[in-house]
């Protein structure tokens, strides 16, 4: 999906905090491995370090009270890349995605940004349409290679034909 | 916006948000990318025929995956084609249903 035009910034009274130390850190890749289902280590060992922020990968938290409860990751470029926004399930509908999403963007939107684009899942797509991000092109995602845990944790068939 | 040369960028800059992992693997042809961290779980190795794929893309792709021998998600991008069209479907793979954003 892309966005050629900077969202406003809606915080909706959270508060937003670029990721900037360990701890920061430790609480966005946990936020991304209870989404995915990943153990927390995977997670840590793939994602962008903190060193690794300086090479144009950023990310944000929403808070509320204490507790981060969504992450925003942005690669940085005259084309903003969005990836791995995540809200586990018992906080959404409490605007921090939108909030996340919005000031990432108004951090990294400048003059030479063309605009900003990110993979959707088909149902992340209405929220990222009204935050004013249009589908560019639709794919169709396949597993492949998973293990029989992996399939029965997210509700597939343990044996799969070819078509 | 052009789906092919967005998805060129989204080739570029996907390795930069996973850049680790227990063996990290990247790889890209005339209408594929894969950014693979070698961790055993598909959403950590990410692959895509983009807009240009042809047929000899998905088979590039497909031994790409096979040889890092991990677990993988690829998307096909429904401008694929039409040598390889948005319906092909890697062989032994399962749907990947999405829950939530």
């Amino acid at each position: 999906m892309w966005c050629a035009t900077r969202p406003p910034r809606q915080t909706g009274g959270l508060r937003i905090e670029p990721m900037r130390t360990t701890a920061a850190r430790d609480e966005a890749v946990a936020i991304v491995a209870g989404a995915h289902m990943v153990a927390l280590e995977m997670a840590d060992r793939t994602l962008a370090p903190l060193a690794g922020l300086g090479d144009g990968v950023m990310a944000w938290l929403a808070y509320e009270g204490d507790e981060a409860i969504s992450v925003v990751w942005a690669t940085q470029g005259p084309r903003i890349g969005i990836w791995s926004m995540m809200t586990p399930a018992q906080h959404r509908r409490k605007g921090s995605g939108r909030a996340v999403l919005t000031c990432a963007l108004e951090a990294l939107w400048g003059s030479q940004t063309e605009g900003a684009f990110l993979f959707s899942t088909p149902a992340g797509r209405p929220f990222y349409e009204s935050v004013g991000f249009a589908a560019v092109d639709d794919a169709t995602t396949w597993t492949t290679g998973a293990s029989e845990e992996f399939l029965a944790a997210i509700g597939q068939p343990a044996s799969v034909s070819d078509p | 916006m052009d789906a092919a040369d967005l998805w060129a960028t989204f080739a570029e800059h996907a390795p930069r948000v996973m850049p680790g992992g227990l063996a990290p693997a990247r790889a890209a042809g005339h209408g594929w990318f894969a950014v693979l961290t070698g961790e055993a779980h598909p959403d950590l190795n990410e692959c895509v025929l983009t807009s240009r794929a042809r047929a000899e893309d998905a088979v590039e792709l497909v031994e790409f995956i096979a040889a890092a021998g991990v677990p993988a998600l690829v998307s096909v991008a429904s401008t694929a084609g039409p040598d390889a069209p948005a319906r092909w479907r890697p062989p032994g793979s399962c749907a990947r249903p999405y829950v939530s954003p």
